[in-house]
């Protein structure tokens, strides 16, 4: 696998540079409480105008969400254009919005959607079945330069136009998580007019979509200007308000430094914020004035992945053990400050997959001592090390991206727990990694970490199908494999969480993935700010927000 | 005269050449390449992102040939004074260095004329103010300032002015008020620097006997210092002044990302961990240039300063 071809977040590095990627609103801490009526932020009836002012870690290179996988120009995609579906936060389940109803043919080849027929973009042109077709379409023709949305729609045959308001979209291959990508901004709807402009052009903006906002401005990597589309009237399942926005405008400002970012919301300069310091957000949640709200990456809980393929971890006692001797809930309160939560399973708590295994994800050095005994690492070196009969040392060695200093130390606290049961870990950390595929990936331990609000990331991550993606890649668990391989011929939602709940439990069994935490980042804001609300991938609704006169 | 600069600019070539090459190896071995860049979720959806399409990707930017003509390409455009694209925006690099540079010309002139204001008062003042204790008190300030990271300086200067007094804005550019904050954050190091080369260099000719000529003459010892003590001592700081002006996107780089600018400084930060070279190539350019002239400009107006002092290309 070549790391420059990976997208996600191959090391914690990555993911901690993407602290900025925010999840769906799990609990309210600080003046927000779990107070489930919300005293968080301002009270009474939402107020109309004002501009919020909303400071970002990074303004966007490019506002073409579908061109780019970057948080930051999906939160502004967003508030732009909307999407086919929407997901329920809580649930994950899959909510009508610019699509009414769907149907999926019984080989999961065909998604035939019912279109809204009262939406227009914001240029004047109208919604519709031709609009659909013209966006997928155009998808396709953007190739390398739309990679998300192109490999959601890996295997797309054509949009076929059946009226003015039905469409169907057809693969050539089952591609069940396709309803799910259409709740992604990768696959927003923008208006035929635009979609023959030049890609860069479109990177600037100059497209017209049927958000609640259009864009007033852009200096790419600057600063974003969004203005209320008046007649909007199509807002989002989640939203309350159903109509144009709050507020008259949004402006974006990024502060990049975190305690500038906290003292400006603090001082009044800016309303809102997002990434929250971990280290201060405890300080700013006891502000009085102030509201915090934490969020989960719809994700795979951040893991360390014995891999298949290394000498000493061939025993699933071996790599079963490595997560018994973890105390996940030492690296959260030591590294974290606190702000992230230990895994209980395979996925996030967010993640719509999430199945609560915090049974077998215990701290329990006995047990893991135990384990590595059976495995037949029973002698105890002079080093404190444990030793097979061969003599071999149980010493494994992690490569990871450098840079991050909360993964180092993650390491470092990793390190010591392992000691404690006898096995030894290396600190391999490196600025790239080799172009190999998976099967060579180098060292023993991996932590690779992937987001999306669908379970079809273990299908990627945990499969033998994807050289450059899949850990087992070469190395295949027949029956994982085949539960996951029946993921993309399943549509009923019951059933697709049941396949996906066998194929995590068994990844834990068999100690292919040992799940350690939950990335949590953190909104703030005054109470002078109503009606925050975040998406399942934690974006805000800007439509909702309101600023108190 | 003519001559002197004829050859000193073709100097100057050599340097811009020697310069982009070093930056175009750098770059190249630094591992990572622009594609994985853009490609990289911040947590993204998905992320699950098929090889060919990045090497699709790579072969639109030209990134799939081989380094030595990547390296001719690289040069030979800047010799055209064509800078071609951004790779993450697809922008023209003119307009992108177009946008970028007003926030830190104005941040640049701010912060320079106030460390040479301010550097050099210190150094008078070191050297006028009538007990010892005073004196050495300036001038170990002066070596704090120097001594002090401006992003630490930036931070407090932000906790104090902006968040606690809420006198100036803490983010962002193109206001008077703006600039305030930034413009101090970034003169601090180079007044302590400034004053402490000027200083010595003041009583250094203090000593001198045409001060003391001067002095007996019936000067006062303000005019002995600064009419005719300073011209002499000016030239080190001189030097001292052309390198901070060279070394001053260095700078911007920390101030323009503590006060959120968006300037040269965040800019050349942003390209170089996008790896998008033909921004980088345009800022390294740019900042060699700036180097070679103030340098020349410097030498230029030693003359001036010191008639004894006299150019020659040799």
């Amino acid at each position: 696998m070549r790391s420059s071809r990976l997208p996600g977040s191959r090391a914690l590095t990555a993911l901690t540079a993407a602290t900025a990627a925010l999840a769906v609103v799990l609990s309210g801490c600080g003046s927000g409480g779990d107070d489930p009526s919300g005293d968080e932020g301002a009270e009474g009836e939402p107020v109309t105008g004002g501009t919020l002012s909303y400071a970002f870690t990074e303004a966007p290179d490019c506002v073409d969400p579908r061109q780019r996988p970057q948080l930051n120009s999906r939160t502004v995609g967003r508030q732009l254009a909307d999407a086919l579906t929407e997901q329920d936060p809580e649930t994950g389940e899959l909510l009508p919005w610019l699509a009414t109803s769907w149907e999926v043919n019984d080989e999961v080849t065909s998604f035939t959607f019912e279109l809204r027929d009262d939406v227009t973009f914001s240029d004047g042109e109208p919604f519709n079945a031709e609009a659909v077709k013209a966006n997928f379409d155009a998808i396709v023709e953007l190739g390398a330069l739309a990679p998300q949305a192109g490999s959601f729609l890996a295997g797309y045959q054509q949009t076929v136009v059946d009226d003015e308001s039905t469409v169907t979209v057809e693969f050539d291959e089952p591609n069940a998580q396709f309803l799910q990508a259409t709740a992604t901004q990768s696959l927003v709807q923008l208006s035929p007019a635009s979609l023959d402009a030049d890609p860069a052009d479109l990177c600037l903006g100059e497209f017209a979509g049927s958000g609640p906002f259009t864009l007033e401005s852009f200096t790419p990597e600057s600063s974003v200007e969004l203005t209320r589309r008046d007649d909007y009237a199509w807002a989002s399942p989640l939203a309350e308000n159903q109509g144009a926005a709050h507020v008259d405008s949004v402006t974006l400002e990024p502060i990049p430094e975190g305690s500038v970012r906290q003292g400006s919301l603090t001082s009044g300069q800016v309303d809102l914020i997002e990434s929250v310091p971990a280290s201060t957000q405890e300080q700013l949640a006891g502000t009085e004035g102030f509201t915090v709200t934490s969020t989960v990456l719809p994700a795979i809980a951040i893991p360390y992945i014995p891999l298949v393929h290394s000498e000493r971890l061939q025993d699933a006692d071996t790599r079963r053990a490595l997560g018994l001797a973890i105390d996940r809930q030492a690296i959260v309160d030591a590294v974290f400050h606190g702000v992230s939560e230990p895994a209980t399973g395979v996925l996030s708590t967010t993640n719509p997959g999430h199945v609560d295994q915090s049974a077998d994800l215990r701290y329990d050095p006995d047990a893991a001592a135990e384990l590595l005994e059976r495995a037949g690492w029973d002698t105890i070196g002079d080093d404190g090390i444990r030793r097979n009969a061969e003599g071999e040392r149980l010493s494994l060695t992690i490569t990871y991206q450098s840079g991050s200093t909360e993964s180092e130390q993650q390491h470092q606290l990793v390190q010591q727990q392992w000691a404690e049961v006898g096995i030894e870990l290396v600190l391999d950390p490196v600025a790239t990694f080799p172009d190999v595929t998976m099967d060579e990936y180098p060292g023993d331990i991996a932590t690779w970490s992937q987001t999306r609000a669908d379970v079809d990331v273990i299908r990627l991550v945990y499969s033998s199908f994807h050289p450059e993606m899949s850990m087992l890649y070469n190395h295949p668990d027949e029956e994982l494999d085949a539960l996951l391989t029946s993921l993309q011929t399943t549509v009923d939602t019951e059933e697709r969480l049941a396949i996906a709940e066998q194929a995590q439990r068994r990844i834990v069994e068999q100690g292919y993935s040992v799940p350690v935490l939950d990335r949590v980042s953190a909104y703030g804001y005054s109470d002078e700010l109503g009606g925050f609300l975040a998406d399942i991938e934690g974006k805000p609704l800007l439509n909702e927000v309101w600023l108190a006169p | 005269m003519t001559r002197y600069v004829l050859v000193r600019l073709v100097n100057g070539l050599f340097v811009l050449w020697a310069a982009l090459t070093v930056s175009f190896l750098v770059l190249h071995l630094v591992p990572g390449d622009p594609v994985s860049v853009m490609l990289r979720g911040g947590g993204g959806e998905g992320a699950a992102i098929d090889g060919s399409l990045a090497d699709e990707l790579r072969a639109d930017l030209g990134l799939d040939r081989p380094v030595h003509e990547q390296y001719l390409d690289f040069v030979w455009q800047v010799a055209r004074l064509d800078f071609g694209t951004s790779f993450s925006t697809g922008d023209e690099v003119g307009a992108v260095l177009a946008r970028a540079l007003p926030s830190t010309l104005e941040l640049a002139g701010a912060s320079l004329l106030l460390a040479l204001v301010l550097g050099v008062a210190a150094a008078v003042a070191a050297t006028l103010l009538p007990n010892a204790p005073l004196r050495s008190a300036v001038l170990s300030a002066t070596v704090v300032g120097n001594a002090l990271p401006s992003f630490w300086t930036g931070i407090i200067l932000l906790q104090v002015f902006s968040f606690g007094l809420g006198w100036f804005p803490a983010y962002g550019d193109g206001e008077f008020d703006q600039l305030v904050l930034p413009a101090f954050a970034l003169a601090l190091p180079g007044v302590g620097l400034l004053a402490q080369v000027l200083g010595r260099s003041l009583r250094t000719a203090l000593a001198e006997p045409y001060v003391r000529t001067a002095r007996a003459k019936g000067a006062s010892r303000l005019r002995a210092v600064t009419v005719h003590a300073l011209r002499n001592a000016a030239i080190p700081a001189m030097t001292l002044f052309g390198l901070m002006i060279g070394g001053i996107v260095a700078g911007a780089i920390v101030t323009e990302t503590v006060f959120a600018r968006q300037g040269i400084g965040r800019l050349t930060a942003d390209a170089i961990g996008a790896h998008d070279f033909p921004v980088i190539r345009a800022l390294v350019f740019l900042a060699g240039a700036l180097y070679v002239l103030v340098n020349l400009a410097v030498d230029l107006i030693y003359p001036k300063v010191d008639p004894r002092i006299v150019l020659r290309s040799a």
